[in-house]
C-alpha cells in the first residue's frame, strides 16, 4: 500500500474584486462589487468584497438592487485580461511548491504536494507557506483545503477552510465522516439543485444519510453519478493531479454569446452563428485540434416561458475549419428552432482530437483552405480580431466590432 | 380484398418490399404496404420516393379483388403465424384486416389508399430506354463500386453511382466516390438497337438495396430508364428508383499514366495482414503505415494502445522502393474484400500520390476493366 497522497485546493477569496482592490489601494477596506455595465444585461454582480457581501451583496444580482442593498457600494467594471493574467501569475507561485499543479478554475487550483515534507514541512504547514506567498505576491486573500485526494481537499475548502479564521482545513479517511456527514447534503460536491430534489424525496437531508444508504440502490437509482455520489459522501476520489491538467484533456471548445437585444430574423442569427463558429474555429485551429462533433444550443427571450435546446451532430470528417462547420451549425439550429426570439446563441466543437492527419481528397485542396486558415489567424492574433472580417459582420446582427475587446463577455 | 396464401411465399415478398419503406418520413402513409388483389395476381408496394418496390404474387387463391393500405407491423405478424396458410380479408366499409392463420386472428387497421403515391404504370416504361443484364453481371457491376459511395450530406451528387454509355466506346461505366477514393467499373455492352448513350445518376442506398435482393444466377434483368427515373425488372420485383440530377463531374480520368511503384501480392494474405493492422490502426481514419522494399510490403499501425508490424512477401515488383505511405485501412479492405483474383495487383506514385488497385481483364472472354484509386492520408511527417 502506496502512502496516503496530500492534495491541496487553494481557493481565492471574492477573486474579481479582490483583484480589482489589490490593482487600487483606494478601495481597500470598501463594499467593492465588480460588475457589468448597470444598463445592459451584463450589469450583474460577478464578485464583491467581504465588506460587500457585509450588506447582503451576492454575486448574481442585479446592480439596482445592490444599490438599494448598500448605497455606498462602488462598482468597478470587470478586467478579464487582469484576471487571466492573476490567474496565471497564481500557477506560478504554486509551481514553486509542487510540480503538480492543476488549475481547476479561474480562481481555484489543486496541488499535490505528497513527498514535499522534507521541503516544507507537513501539510498545513505548507499551506500556511503557500497562504503567505499568494498574499505576499498579489495581496489576496487565499484559503487551503487540505486531504488525501482532490475531493477532500475541495470539500475540506468549500465547507471549512473558507469559512474558518486561519482558511486551512484538513479531511482525511480518518475525519472526512466526523466533520461531512452532519452537512447538509447540498454542500456535497457534484449535488446541485436538481440532485438535492432528489435526494429529499428519498428522505436524504445530510451527507450522512446518504453515505448509510448502498453502494448499489444509488447505482440502480442514478447509474454512475450515483455511485459517485456516494463515494463523495465516503471521501473516496480515485483522480490525480497530473491527470486533471486542462493542457491536452480538452474535449471542446465552445463560445455562446447573450445578444445586446432579442433576435428574430434568420439574416441577424447567421450573422452570429458565424461569428461565433469562427471563434471557436479559430481557437480549435490555435490549439492545433480537430473536432468531430458540432453543438448548437439557443435560449429563447421570454424569461416567463424559458425555451431553448441544445443540440449536436456528427462532422462528416473532424475538421476545425470554419466554413465546413458552418453549414452543420446552421442545419442544426434552423431543424430545432422553434422560430420565437433568440436571447442567447452558443456553438461548440467536440470530440477535440490533435490535427495530425488529413485524408487528401480528390476534389478540393484541403491543405491550401488550411493554409487560407491559418494565414487568417495569423493576421487576427498579430493585428486584433476586427483587422480581417467577414462581411457579413457589417451587418446589423453582427457582434464582432461590439466583442472585440472582451473576454468571457466582460470587459477586457 | 379477400386472399389466402402461402405464408412463406407471402413472407418472401414482403421481406424484399420491406426494404423500400421509409426509416423516417414526414409522410406516415408511407410507412404501410399497399396491397392490391386483382383478379389474378396480387401486388405488394412499399415506397420512400426514393426507391419503389412492386412484387407481384401468382402463386395464392384470390377470392375477392381490392385495395388496402396495411401497417409495417404486419411483416412481423405474418413471420409468426402458425399455419403454413395465411388468410387475409378486408372489410370495404371498416377498412378492418382480419388475418388468420391456424387458430391464430388478427385484426389490423388498414388505411385508405387514396393517397398513396402511385407506382410507375408499366405502360408508361415498357417504352423506355432498355438495358439487358443477367443477374449475375448486374451484381457485379453492383458489387465492385457501391462500397465507394459517399454517405456525407453535404455532398449530394457523391451520394449517387454513375452509370454511364459513350457513344463509340462499346463500354458501359460504373463509378463511384465519396471524394477519398473512387471505383471505377468498365465493361464491354453490346449495344442494342435504339440504346442511346447515357449517364445515369442512381441513389447509392438504392443500388444497395438491390443488391441485397438480387441473387449470383442467370436470371434476366431488365433496367428501363428516362431522364428521372430507372425502372429495374428481376423475376416477380419491380424496382422504382428516382435519378438524382446533382451535376457530377467526370472523374474517369483521374487515374495517372504512370506510377513509381508497382507491386503483385497474395490478396488472401493481404487482407489478413490488414485486417490485424486495424486492430491497432488510430482513430476515425483508420491510419495504416505501409513501406515497400526490393522482397517485402511492411505494414504497421500504431494506437494509444500500441503498435503493430508486419511483412509480406511480394509476388513481383516493379520500380521504385516506397518509403512510406500512410492509407485509411478500411478503403484498402472495401476493395480487396470485392476483388476475385489470387494475386493483386497494387500501383503507387510516391508517398503522397494516389494508390491505385488493378484488375485487367480486358483480354477474357468476359472482358473487363476494374481499377480502384485510394487518396493517402497526409501527417506531420511529409508536411502538413
Amino acid at each position: 500500500m502506496k502512502n496516503p497522497r496530500t492534495i491541496l485546493l487553494a481557493d481565492m477569496e471574492s477573486f474579481y474584486a479582490s483583484v480589482e482592490v489589490a490593482g487600487n489601494p483606494s478601495l481597500q477596506g470598501k463594499p467593492v462589487a465588480v460588475c457589468g455595465d448597470p444598463k445592459r444585461r451584463h450589469g450583474i454582480v460577478l464578485a464583491a468584497t467581504k465588506e460587500a457581501k457585509a450588506f447582503g451583496i451576492k454575486t448574481g444580482m442585479a446592480a439596482g438592487e445592490c444599490a438599494r442593498l448598500c448605497p455606498d457600494l462602488v462598482f468597478v467594471r470587470p478586467h478579464m485580461q487582469e484576471y487571466i493574467k492573476t490567474s496565471l501569475a497564481l500557477t506560478e507561485v504554486f509551481e514553486k511548491f509542487s510540480d503538480r499543479v492543476a488549475p481547476y478554475s479561474i480562481d481555484e487550483q489543486f496541488l499535490d504536494i505528497s513527498g514535499c515534507e522534507k521541503l516544507f514541512g507537513n501539510a498545513e504547514q505548507t499551506a500556511l507557506q503557500i497562504i503567505e506567498k499568494i498574499w505576499e505576491t498579489l495581496q489576496i486573500r487565499c484559503r487551503v483545503g487540505i486531504g488525501e485526494n482532490p475531493l477532500q481537499a475541495k470539500m475540506a475548502c468549500d465547507c471549512f477552510a473558507k469559512k474558518n479564521e486561519r482558511g486551512i482545513f484538513r479531511l482525511s479517511h480518518k475525519n472526512y465522516a466526523e466533520h461531512t456527514w452532519p452537512l447538509p447534503i447540498r454542500k456535497l460536491f457534484g449535488v446541485g439543485n436538481r440532485m438535492e430534489r432528489n435526494f429529499f424525496n428519498i428522505g436524504v437531508r445530510a451527507i450522512g444519510d446518504l453515505a448509510l444508504l448502498s453502494r448499489e440502490s444509488l447505482k440502480a437509482r442514478w447509474g454512475i453519478n450515483g455511485e459517485v455520489l456516494w463515494l463523495n459522501a465516503h471521501g473516496i476520489d480515485y483522480s490525480k493531479i497530473n491527470s486533471l491538467g486542462p493542457k491536452d484533456q480538452r474535449k471542446g471548445v465552445g463560445h455562446s454569446i447573450t445578444l445586446p437585444r432579442d433576435y428574430r430574423h434568420r439574416e441577424e442569427i447567421d450573422t452570429v452563428l458565424l461569428e461565433i463558429t469562427e471563434e471557436v474555429c479559430r481557437r480549435a485551429r490555435a490549439l492545433n485540434k480537430v473536432g468531430r462533433v458540432a453543438n448548437v444550443y439557443c435560449r429563447g427571450a421570454d424569461f416567463d416561458l424559458p425555451t431553448g435546446f441544445s443540440r449536436q451532430k456528427r462532422l462528416p470528417e473532424p475538421t476545425a475549419m470554419t466554413m465546413e462547420m458552418y453549414p452543420l451549425v446552421q442545419k442544426l439550429f434552423y431543424e430545432h428552432w422553434d422560430l420565437r426570439p433568440i436571447r442567447a446563441l452558443g456553438v461548440s466543437l467536440t470530440g477535440l482530437m490533435d490535427f495530425r492527419k488529413l485524408q487528401l481528397s480528390l476534389l478540393e485542396d484541403k491543405e491550401k483552405k488550411i493554409a487560407l486558415s491559418r494565414t487568417m489567424d495569423l493576421i487576427r492574433d498579430r493585428f486584433g480580431i476586427v483587422s480581417l472580417f467577414r462581411l457579413s459582420s457589417l451587418t446589423p446582427g453582427g457582434l464582432l466590432f461590439e466583442r472585440a475587446g472582451k473576454i468571457g463577455g466582460h470587459e477586457a | 380484398m379477400h386472399i389466402i396464401a402461402k405464408k412463406d411465399l407471402l413472407f418472401e415478398v414482403f421481406s424484399v418490399v420491406q426494404r423500400a419503406l421509409p426509416v423516417r418520413t414526414p409522410m406516415p402513409i408511407l410507412k404501410g404496404f399497399l396491397l392490391e388483389a386483382k383478379k389474378d395476381e396480387f401486388l405488394v408496394i412499399a415506397n420512400n420516393l426514393e426507391l419503389g418496390i412492386r412484387a407481384k404474387l401468382d402463386d395464392l387463391k384470390i377470392i375477392k379483388t381490392g385495395h388496402v393500405l396495411i401497417q409495417e407491423k404486419f411483416v412481423d405478424i405474418l413471420r409468426q403465424l402458425p399455419d403454413q396458410y395465411v388468410e387475409i380479408e378486408m372489410d370495404p366499409e371498416s377498412l378492418r384486416i382480419e388475418i388468420s392463420s391456424g387458430k391464430s386472428n388478427f385484426s389490423l387497421y388498414g388505411i385508405d389508399p387514396d393517397e398513396y403515391p402511385a407506382f410507375t404504370d408499366e405502360k408508361k416504361w415498357s417504352s423506355w430506354t432498355c438495358l439487358h443484364f443477367t443477374s449475375k453481371e448486374f451484381l457485379n457491376i453492383l458489387k465492385k463500386v457501391t462500397f465507394a459511395v459517399s454517405q456525407d450530406e453535404s455532398k449530394p451528387a457523391f451520394k449517387g453511382i454513375l452509370l454511364e454509355l459513350l457513344a463509340d466506346e462499346k463500354i458501359l461505366y460504373a463509378l463511384a466516390t465519396d471524394t477519398y477514393r473512387l471505383a471505377l467499373y468498365e465493361k464491354e455492352y453490346i449495344i442494342e438497337s435504339g440504346v442511346k448513350p447515357f449517364r445515369l445518376l442512381v441513389p447509392g442506398k438504392v443500388l444497395i438495396e438491390i443488391a441485397k435482393v438480387i441473387e449470383d444466377s442467370g436470371d434476366e434483368i431488365k433496367c428501363y430508364f428516362e431522364e428521372n427515373e430507372l425502372i429495374i425488372c428481376y423475376k416477380n420485383f419491380i424496382f422504382s428508383s428516382r435519378l438524382l440530377s446533382d451535376r457530377y463531374p467526370d472523374l474517369k480520368n483521374v487515374f495517372p499514366a504512370s506510377q513509381s511503384t508497382t507491386i503483385w501480392v497474395n490478396t488472401e494474405m493481404m487482407i489478413k495482414m490488414v485486417q490485424r493492422a486495424t486492430l491497432l490502426s488510430s482513430g476515425p481514419s483508420q491510419m495504416i503505415t505501409l513501406r515497400i522494399d526490393d522482397e517485402f510490403i511492411k505494414i504497421s499501425a500504431a494506437s494509444e494502445l500500441g503498435i503493430m508490424n508486419e511483412e509480406l512477401l511480394l509476388e513481383n515488383k516493379k520500380g521504385e522502393n516506397l518509403d512510406e505511405i500512410f492509407l485509411n485501412a478500411k478503403y484498402f479492405l472495401d476493395f480487396l474484400r470485392n476483388f476475385d483474383d489470387d494475386v493483386a495487383h497494387i500501383e503507387f506514385n510516391g508517398s503522397v500520390g494516389p494508390c491505385i488497385f488493378l484488375q485487367d481483364k480486358r483480354k477474357g472472354d468476359n472482358p473487363f476493366l476494374y481499377r480502384y484509386l485510394v487518396l493517402p492520408i497526409k501527417t506531420e511527417k511529409n508536411v502538413l
